[in-house]
């Protein structure tokens, strides 16, 4: 495999990953990142660190859209030359519960908006992850506006 | 080539032709690595525009906003296995020296520096749908307390 990531492995890897989200199981969620994860998505302030980070923020996102779904729209992306995917998905989900990072109260509101992971593997799990999303547009989809 | 995907070879060589109009701040260039019905949406206008003469405008519409912008290109694109599309990371960075049309904003002088990816379907070698995915709500805070303030 080079340098680059094996296609296989990938494919295999995000089904696990996407139905662990779709569960809202944030153990087995922090069980596929290593201790020292950095993840990052444009709902947050700054990087989190740790598995026990992404366990927190997993289910936290979890009670916030309690009927969340992520589903993918194409196979995900093996890098040639580094241990990385590029992985598109789609988001739906009912605002229910509160979105604690920044301090929304639920809304009712369904939020819709398209992405794409960054996913960085060290020893077969993430390491580094990175969300690109638009957020205003995530805002507008539940009708709040977007924090300055 | 896995059949139905992409080529890599063809889709570097091509990516570095589409970053390099782009930072001539060249829509013809731009127009012409698109087919004539080409599909064109991303955050900042909130719609889809279609068809060469609109890149053309969509181009210089950043090129006016940020007259010194430049795409930098963090790593190769990646090839799709099973179709004819890709998706290509970047990096922009510009400073807000001109008037944006799209949010009317007279300049503000902010530096923006944005990461984001493309997805690029192709047709007959051409672009002939581009869907630009990134955080249009940072690029806002980035512009936003100095048009406050202004």
């Amino acid at each position: 495999m080079g340098s680059g990531l094996d296609q296989g492995f990938l494919d295999a890897f995000a089904p696990r990953w996407w139905a662990a989200w779709n569960c809202r199981d944030a153990e087995a969620i922090a069980s596929m990142v290593t201790d020292d994860l950095v993840y990052y998505n444009p709902a947050l302030d700054e990087d989190l660190h740790g598995r026990e980070a992404m366990f927190d923020y997993a289910a936290m996102l979890g009670q916030a859209f309690p009927d969340g779904r992520f589903t993918t729209p194409e196979e995900p992306y093996a890098s040639l030359t580094q241990a990385k995917g590029i992985v598109p998905w789609h988001f739906v989900g009912t605002h229910a519960g509160d979105f604690v990072p920044m301090g929304f109260k639920a809304t009712g509101g369904v939020l819709e908006v398209d992405g794409v992971d960054h996913w960085w593997f060290r020893d077969g799990r993430i390491c580094r992850h990175r969300a690109t999303f638009d957020f205003a547009q995530a805002m507008r989809s539940i009708g709040a506006t977007t924090p300055a | 080539m896995t059949a139905g995907g992409l080529d890599q070879d063809f889709l570097e060589d091509f990516a570095d032709r589409w970053w390099a109009a782009w930072n001539s701040h060249d829509g013809e260039a731009v127009a012409a690595l698109c087919t004539e019905d080409v599909r064109n949406d991303g955050p900042a206008l909130g719609r889809e525009i279609t068809g060469r003469e609109a890149m053309v405008g969509y181009v210089g519409m950043f090129a006016q906003g940020f007259p010194d912008m430049r795409f930098l290109v963090p790593e190769p694109p990646y090839a799709s296995l099973t179709q004819a599309k890709a998706i290509v990371p970047w990096r922009f960075e510009a400073t807000h020296d001109g008037e944006f049309t799209p949010m009317g904003l007279a300049p503000t002088g902010a530096r923006v520096e944005m990461d984001g990816v493309d997805h690029w379907w192709f047709r007959d070698g051409l672009v002939a749908r581009r869907s630009m995915v990134y955080d249009f709500a940072q690029v806002m805070r980035a512009l936003a307390p100095r048009a406050d303030s202004a």
